[in-house]
């Protein structure tokens, strides 16, 4: 726990919302995470871009599946700055949640146009303060990875 | 000297001091009159007499009286009567006379009848002078009357005074007084005329003005005269002592005065040759008038217009004129300050005359060169230019080098539909920017549309003033195409049973298409078949076909045997900006959707209705380019699937587009672009 407070703390000193790292050390393919809005009024929505790249010399899948402004192919970590995972928003029928489901294939090298991804769908982030934000996806095929961090900052 | 006169029987005038020829041989006159050379401020003197032709006075003999008057009253009198055979009876009054008090000598006149007698001594009756028998010897006639007597020597005599009747004649002492004089200067070099108003400004007996000037240098003369309003006709030499002086009109009586400056005339410019001057020229220009005095100065209107005086006199200067390089066109208002004649420097003749005489000349300025405008690094005015939507039209008026500089610029609004700059984001939709300032050097913009043979027009302003010719470049603008749309599934709903992971187990999924592969949820390669594929067609040049998803109803109805659950979904944007659901592989990018549902065990029933307008946007890759709309297609599904024996049978419904492709257009809502505030998210199920 030290070490990783250690590491998002770094992270938001030296790059804020710029990519730090992706830990993609079994995977295929990479995510990176970015934001255009850093710094963000209490009660608004806040938005990440994911953009995925194939690392690999073959087809990796990158499928989407967008309800409400988020894909769900993707698991969001966002804490707090003490570390703790951000309160997550309790909706009712969750299992009644809908969406679209997209396919999509990564040619070798290739990469997705960085996707907006409302991660206030599924945190709460009215309460001011910072937030760390990482992104992960997990292909059986490909491996885990995950995304750089981003800190962003709510203010009242 | 006031004479009046006064004829009895026989007609006759007579001035004083030469009779006129009588018309007739026999007459009487009367007369009074104040005698000129015996009249001064301190005593007047008048003369009344009553004369008679001679043959007259055989029988009569003249007699007047004479009353003088001062102010009404009487100051003294007199009378005279002929002596015998003598036909002229008059006499002299001399009194003090008291400036301005009125005199009037008034004469009274008669004629002494005849005497008529009786001589015993021839016994007949005589006429004879009466004087002669008022003196009872003597001379002529009969003088051998004995005195009266008793029977002898007896005679008789009468004597009458006829009177004839009066003359008089009234004279006003008062002394000349000026009221006013016009004008009250004059001026070095100038002639004219000067009028002296006033009263008595003549003398009564000569009826002349006399009038002096004090300043040296004047000559002159009088046009006209009266009692109330003199002119003269003067010439000032331009050697003529200046400053106050004095105008005197006097005459017997006394004078008065009123005060003439003499100064220098105010110049009058009456010609400039020639009068144009171009901007930036030095021009020899001759300014013709008067007044100007010997050492003139010239001065202007305008601070961009300097003069060197190359010569000067009263009459006419001959300048160097130079119009700086920028002066704008106008009228420019030309001085000429007189300095006097005398080297003491201006010297007016009246309060508040100005040293100045003025006219006005023109000033022709530079004309500004003929722009043209550039696009892309290449000159455009006067060709058309081929440009795409979206294409960033930057556009540069350029200046050709010349003296002056540019006050302004000044750009035609684009016609058709134009932009200043659009940006989108997920959240709050396309914004777009306004036209910019149309008063730069550069005018940036886009168009949004197609459009042939639209015109951009540039012009300037000079610092002076003048406008330049109007660069036009004209610009077709070609569209990026539209699209066209399939339903891999022929419009049908289908039931897929995908796989789970660790997170998540599988399912079943209502979807309006056909896939393969892992729950939402967990990873793994999905393929299959979309309910709907949009195909983009007709992209003028590289560029980038993108989407935007709108969604305006998605509810789902859940049911089992005792309850229906109802779920819904805020309109908004579907997923993001842009669309997410490209379909791999594909150029030009098609866009696929494939809705989906879950379809727990707990539901015996499941319904999905999906309203949803796609809409095809395109950027070119020139660079800075803006993304368009192309266009929009409006699509639908609707269809329920049931669980029976925990299957899911084969769903009931399909979809597919609604009506054709609508190609956006600028009279559209935000121009064509599509509009959302916020994402489509879905409502608490209930």
């Amino acid at each position: 726990m030290r070490i990783f407070r250690s590491l998002v703390l770094l992270a938001g000193i030296t790059a804020l919302w710029t990519p730090v790292s992706a830990h993609n050390a079994h995977a295929s393919f990479s995510i990176v995470i970015t934001t255009d809005n850093p710094v963000i009024k209490a009660g608004s929505d806040v938005v990440i871009k994911i953009r995925m790249t194939n690392n690999s010399n073959h087809d990796v899948d990158c499928t989407m599946a967008p309800a409400n402004g988020l894909d769900r192919k993707y698991q969001y970590d966002v804490r707090d700055a003490q570390g703790n995972p951000a309160a997550k928003i309790v909706r009712s029928h969750p299992e009644l949640e809908s969406g679209s489901i997209l396919p999509c294939t990564l040619k070798p090298g290739q990469s997705t146009p960085p996707v907006d991804n409302s991660i206030s769908w599924i945190y709460d982030l009215t309460h001011p303060g910072k937030y760390v934000v990482q992104v992960s996806r997990d292909d059986p095929k490909e491996g885990k990875a995950k995304s750089n961090t981003i800190t962003l900052t709510v203010k009242p | 000297m006031k004479t009046l006169y006064l004829t009895v029987g026989i007609t006759a005038l007579l001035l004083l001091g030469s009779r006129p020829a009588a018309s007739q041989s026999s007459y009487v006159e009367g007369v009074s009159a104040i005698i000129n050379a015996g009249t001064n401020s301190t005593q007047i003197e008048t003369f009344s007499e009553t004369f008679e032709t001679a043959d007259i006075a055989y029988y009569y003999e003249a007699y007047v009286e004479g009353y003088l008057y001062q102010n009404g009253s009487l100051i003294a009198d007199g009378a005279a009567l002929g002596s015998p055979y003598t036909n002229d009876a008059y006499g002299y009054m001399t009194q003090p006379l008291h400036v301005p008090d009125t005199y009037e000598i008034q004469s009274d006149h008669y004629l002494v009848a005849y005497y008529t007698s009786y001589d015993p001594n021839t016994g007949a009756y005589e006429y004879d002078n009466p004087d002669y028998f008022t003196n009872d010897g003597g001379y002529g006639g009969s003088n051998d009357f004995l005195p009266g007597s008793s029977g002898c020597g007896c005679y008789y005599e009468t004597v009458a005074y006829i009177f004839l009747g009066t003359t008089a004649v009234q004279m006003s002492s008062a002394p000349p007084t000026i009221s006013s004089i016009s004008p009250t200067g004059v001026s070095l070099g100038d002639s004219g005329t000067l009028t002296i108003n006033g009263s008595n400004l003549v003398d009564v007996f000569t009826q002349t003005a006399t009038v002096s000037l004090s300043n040296s240098g004047i000559t002159w003369s009088i046009g006209s005269q009266s009692a109330t309003q003199v002119t003269i006709n003067y010439s000032v030499s331009t050697s003529a002592t200046t400053g106050s002086g004095t105008l005197t009109v006097s005459d017997r009586f006394g004078s008065s005065s009123a005060t003439l400056n003499v100064g220098d005339g105010t110049p009058k410019v009456t010609s400039i040759t020639p009068s144009t001057w171009n901007a930036g020229v030095t021009t020899s220009v001759t300014f013709g008038g008067n007044n100007f005095g010997t050492a003139p100065t010239l001065s202007f209107s305008s601070s961009q217009v300097t003069a060197t005086i190359a010569s000067a006199s009263n009459t006419q200067i001959v300048a160097n004129v130079t119009v700086a390089t920028c002066a704008p066109a106008q009228t420019v208002t030309v001085m000429v300050q007189s300095h006097g004649y005398n080297g003491s420097g201006f010297i007016a003749t009246s309060s508040g005359q100005s040293p100045d005489g003025t006219d006005s000349a023109t000033i022709k300025a530079i004309a500004a060169l003929a722009p043209t405008i550039s696009f892309g690094g290449k000159v455009v005015s006067g060709t058309t230019t081929s440009v795409v939507v979206g294409q960033q039209i930057a556009l540069t008026g350029n200046v050709p080098s010349q003296s002056c500089g540019v006050a302004s610029h000044e750009w035609s609004t684009p016609t058709g539909t134009a932009v200043g700059g659009a940006t989108a984001s997920t959240l709050s939709g396309f914004s777009l920017t306004s036209l910019p300032s149309n008063t730069g050097s550069a005018y940036t913009f886009y168009w949004v549309y197609p459009g042939s043979s639209l015109p951009m027009t540039y012009k300037y302003t000079l610092t002076n003033g003048e406008v330049s010719p109007v660069a036009t470049a004209t610009f077709t603008v070609t569209g990026a195409g539209s699209m066209s749309n399939t339903s891999e599934t022929s419009g049908k709903l289908t039931v897929d049973n995908l796989t789970g992971c660790t997170a998540q187990p599988g399912g079943p999924y209502l979807v309006y298409g056909n896939v393969t592969g892992p729950v939402p949820e967990c990873s793994g390669t999905t393929s299959g078949s979309a309910g709907i594929v949009f195909t983009p067609s007709g992209a003028p040049s590289a560029g980038s076909y993108s989407y935007v998803q709108l969604l305006s109803t998605d509810t789902r109805v859940y049911r089992t045997a005792t309850t229906t659950l109802t779920c819904t979904t805020t309109a908004g944007i579907d997923s993001s900006y842009p669309y997410a659901g490209i379909r791999p592989g594909t150029s030009p990018p098609k866009a696929t959707d494939a809705p989906e549902i879950p379809l727990p065990g707990t539901y015996t029933t499941a319904s999905h209705t999906f309203n949803a307008t796609m809409y095809l946007l395109w950027k070119s890759n020139t660079s800075n380019s803006i993304t368009v709309p192309l266009g929009y297609q409006a699509w639908q599904f609707s269809g329920s699937t049931t669980q029976s024996g925990g299957r899911w049978g084969t769903p009931t419904g399909g979809g597919g587009p609604v009506g054709g492709f609508v190609s956006s257009s600028g009279s559209q809502a935000n121009k064509g672009y599509p509009t959302w505030s916020n994402k489509a998210t879905q409502n608490p199920c209930q």
